[in-house]
């Protein structure tokens, strides 16, 4: 069993929007990283694979079994952390490793608190009363804290300062640290995922427009910034997306190098990063 | 083990790690036989994805500068140092090749050169 | 087993925030019953006060749930819908059987203590049956309501539900008695009255089994 989840051909209508067939691959033991734009279909794809919403067409396995023939034993195996939903504001931690050790076979309570613990989590405040730092911390810590294989999280980062999200991204690579281990996860705060994900999928108005990993987004394209002459000189096979501002154009190339040597005029051409091509995505053509 | 990233550089990440471990065999910093950390912890802490680590390392791997023994670990190779030699020496033939070029087009005599690479072995 | 067990505890340890709340209104129920002077109608009220109160009371764990959007976090630990319904039921049927028992046990101890006249076990009974009943029918027709619509949306499609299914009991029971009429309607009347103690329960349990079932329908049907 390679991998960890596979989506296969994912549709789902609602009025006004719909995903158009999404294929995804999680591989085992990677970090796979969902990029778009709000309401691009990410939410929708994640609670596709929970099972939560039903699909109109499409295959989803997790480890091989059926999402929703098989969804008891998969959710056993997997840890998530939703946007903005959790067992209960009402509660406090102590309440919350209560409720979750009769829910996961294997929840380790000890793991649990030492963390609680470590980013000084207070045991007996109600959760409504946390900073949204401090909750997103719990909420991870009650996906990680039952030993399992793989964690699916919507927009995990979203809404923390700098410092918490740093201590989340590296409760993440601790976790995969464990080969075994796999990583599902959306956000919108793109720079999180340029350091941490090995894949990265980016999805635009319900269709995956790019499926790669980062490395090869990040050290093959390239953002070319030329004037509109130089845009007329190029040929339209050589480039992904242009998108046309005041005083420059922008193009995406697939392959800065190869653009670099049949193009020597131009000579601003920048390593891109996640968010300058979604940028380009989202208003090139 | 100090590694140092750029990610504003134009190097690919995995370019950088590997230049710096092989920097690290050069400068005896790192003897044969020594483990590197696996892929996944160095992954972790520098921050970076594990595909990244795993370039790096395969890289390393096929120019021989480091073993893989399996469920055990990314190990300093023994015959490195050799290799490593001769490398760096092509490094320095080419850079000298561009040096002699310049230095005949601007009429720079050979004394000139030799006297100016004294200097800086003299340096340090 | 463990899974029903974690949810109800959930439930539990939300409705504690509630718990200055419930003391109060025991007190003061207390209070007014006994300031009622003995009349028949406090005992039936305090009884019927509890189970409904308890009842409702954990109703108010649906909206919890609302508040925190628990639901779709929920369905991702490993658990079932039917699960998550069922738990629900077990926790409100329990509660409002716990409220009839404590009201039951109220009366008899301000009785004993003869602030109360103290009724027969018959009396008693058929004060816990009937209360449970009624409130039985009311948290039935509540629950697969907030399954459908949710707790706070849920209240005027929960009165418009209600009164159709009054009616609904007018129109049959109006019906029936003609029927009645026809067959010998004293004969039934008899076996009421003579066995109303197994009658009720089983009617009780009619209503959650019917109640329980269209709630498991309507959220498998649910996407969150």
């Amino acid at each position: 069993m390679e991998n960890a989840i596979e989506v296969r051909n994912l549709k789902k209508k609602y009025d006004g929007f719909a995903l158009k067939g999404i294929n995804i691959t999680v591989p085992r033991g990677m970090i796979v990283g969902l990029i778009g734009e709000n309401g691009a279909g990410k939410t929708t794809t994640i609670k596709s694979i929970l099972n939560l919403i039903k699909v109109d067409e499409g295959t989803i396995s997790i480890f091989g079994y059926d999402h929703i023939e098989d969804e008891k034993r998969i959710k056993d195996e997997i840890g998530v952390v939703l946007d903005d939903s959790f067992l209960s504001d009402y509660l406090t931690v102590a309440h919350v490793d209560k409720v979750l050790s009769s829910l996961y076979e294997n929840w380790d309570s000890k793991l649990f608190f030492k963390y609680i613990e470590s980013f000084k989590l207070p045991k007996d405040k109600m959760i409504k009363d946390f900073s949204s730092g401090m909750k997103m911390k719990l909420k991870v810590l009650a996906a990680i804290c039952h030993h399992h294989k793989l964690l699916i999280l919507d927009e995990p980062t979203s809404g923390l300062d700098p410092v918490a999200r740093n201590e989340i991204l590296d409760m993440f690579q601790e976790f995969i640290e464990d080969e075994e281990n796999s990583i599902l996860v959306s956000s919108h705060i793109t720079t999180d995922l340029e350091h941490i994900a090995d894949y990265i999928i980016y999805i635009s108005d319900g269709e995956v427009v790019i499926s790669k990993t980062k490395d090869e987004l990040l050290d093959k394209y390239g953002i070319v910034r030329c004037t509109k002459d130089e845009y007329s000189s190029i040929s339209k096979d050589d480039y992904v997306k242009c998108k046309k501002n005041r005083y420059d154009y922008e193009l995406l190339v697939e392959d800065r190098q190869v653009f670099k040597n049949k193009y020597r005029n131009l000579d601003v051409i920048d390593k891109p990063t996640l968010e300058e091509i979604m940028l380009i995505f989202v208003k090139g053509e | 083990m100090d590694i140092i990233i750029s990610n504003s550089s134009n190097e690919p990440i995995y370019e950088q790690i590997r230049e710096q471990i092989k920097n690290k065999i050069v400068a005896s910093e790192l003897s044969p036989g020594d483990r590197l950390p696996s892929i996944r912890t160095l992954a972790k802490d520098l921050r970076v994805s594990v595909i990244t680590t795993k370039s790096a390392y395969d890289d390393l791997e096929r120019e021989g500068f480091v073993e893989t023994i399996p469920s055990k670990g990314t190990y300093v190779a023994a015959k490195n140092r050799e290799l490593l030699r001769e490398e760096q020496l092509k490094k320095i033939e080419k850079l000298i090749e561009t040096a002699v070029s310049l230095a005949k087009v601007s009429l720079i005599e050979k004394e000139k050169l030799d006297e100016m690479i004294d200097i800086f072995y003299e340096e340090d | 087993m463990n899974i029903i067990k974690g949810l109800i505890i959930k439930d539990l340890l939300q409705l504690k925030n509630d718990k200055k709340t419930l003391l109060i209104f025991i007190v003061i129920f207390i209070f007014s019953s006994l300031s009622q002077n003995n009349s028949g109608n406090s005992l039936t009220m305090l009884s019927f006060i509890f189970t409904f109160g308890f009842g409702m009371f954990s109703i108010s764990s649906f909206n919890y749930d609302e508040a925190s959007k628990a639901d779709r976090y929920i369905l991702t630990l490993p658990v079932t819908r039917k699960d998550v319904v069922l738990a629900k039921y077990l926790f409100v049927v329990g509660s409002s059987l716990l409220g009839s028992v404590l009201g039951i046990f109220l009366v008899v101890v301000l009785a004993s203590m003869s602030l109360l006249e103290m009724p027969s076990i018959g009396e008693l009974l058929s004060l816990a049956l009937g209360g449970l009943f009624g409130v039985s029918l009311i948290l039935a027709i509540q629950i697969p309501c907030i399954f459908k619509w949710g707790a706070e949306k849920g209240r005027v499609q929960l009165f418009i539900v209600s009164a159709i299914m009054i009616l609904l009991c007018g129109i049959m029971l109006t019906a029936s008695k003609d029927m009645i009429f026809l067959n010998s309607f004293s004969n039934i009347v008899d076996i009421l009255n003579n066995f109303w103690f197994l009658i009720l329960p089983l009617c009780i349990a009619g209503i959650y089994l019917i109640s329980y079932k269209v709630s498991i329908k309507i959220y498998a049907q649910k996407e969150f």
